[in-house]
């Protein structure tokens, strides 16, 4: 099972109507154009709906999800092949940067992947700070994010948790 | 959940790269929203792609480097080098250098 964290008012209109891909392109879209889930932690998408909507009026979805043609970059053959394009994309941007969503992007319209997967590290030190974990060695609270290229591949999402 | 096997990917992305041309590769970087997502996710570098490529996920490596290895030498990791199978790593650091890549894994 996966989860996804947002405010209350979309998680109505996505369990009315199912999920759909972003219409533009958003800072937090760091693996492309997508929608974005936790694998396996409800936990996970409360604390990313808390941390992004300050109105107390957010909710956590699961769904089921089916990953289709897949990249995990905790794969060696996976992180191989991520690296082989985005090398070319740099070569070939004329002095332009290159980021990883727009890779991920490259990915997605080439048809070679439908999901990805990663870790997600929770903002570091500042993030060990705010919840009393005082050793900076300490490894920091992560969990794995889902990105879903394909909405088809989402089933049955309903919500499961609502703040107020 | 279900999902492709690993060396797929691998494959069709080396059989692109056989015969794709750098103008090939410019209109299909137009084609993916290129423009609108300038800037978005974690920045591609040389520098980056060869912390991808080492057995450390790039951003386990980020987090490491910024936040663990100013107080450690070296640190252990469990990493999946294919969907069933998970390997010990030992990667260690120069110490107080907070950029700093992994020294040896």
């Amino acid at each position: 099972m996966a989860f996804h964290g947002t405010h209350e008012v979309v998680g109505n209109q996505i369990a009315s109507n199912g999920f759909h891909l972003p219409g533009k392109a958003s800072a937090e879209q760091r693996m492309g154009r997508g929608v974005y889930f936790w694998e396996g932690s409800q936990r996970a998408a409360q604390r990313w709906a808390r941390k992004h909507y300050s109105d107390d009026k957010q909710c956590a979805i699961r769904a089921r999800l089916k990953l289709g043609k897949h990249i995990n970059l905790n794969i060696l053959e996976h992180q191989e092949a991520f690296s082989l394009i985005a090398k070319e994309m740099l070569r070939s941007a004329n002095g332009r940067s290159v980021s990883e969503g727009q890779v991920f992007n490259f990915l997605v319209n080439k048809g070679w992947i439908h999901t990805a997967r990663r870790v997600h590290f929770w903002d570091e030190k500042q993030q060990f700070l705010a919840e009393g974990v005082d050793e900076p060695w300490a490894t920091g609270p992560s969990d794995t994010m889902l990105c879903v290229y394909i909405t088809a591949l989402i089933e049955a999402p309903c919500i499961v948790w609502r703040s107020s | 959940m279900n999902s492709s096997t690993g060396s797929e990917l691998l494959a069709e992305v080396r059989k692109y790269l056989s015969s794709a041309t750098v103008a090939d590769i410019q209109r299909d970087m137009a084609s993916s929203d290129f423009d609108a997502y300038h800037g978005i996710g974690d920045p591609v570098t040389e520098e980056s792609l060869a912390c991808l490529e080492a057995p450390v996920a790039f951003s386990t490596q980020l987090v490491l480097s910024k936040v663990i290895a100013p107080k450690v030498h070296v640190s252990i990791h469990l990493f999946e080098t294919s969907q069933s199978h998970t390997e010990l790593v030992l990667c260690a650091y120069e110490q107080g250098n907070y950029e700093g890549m992994p020294l040896a894994s």
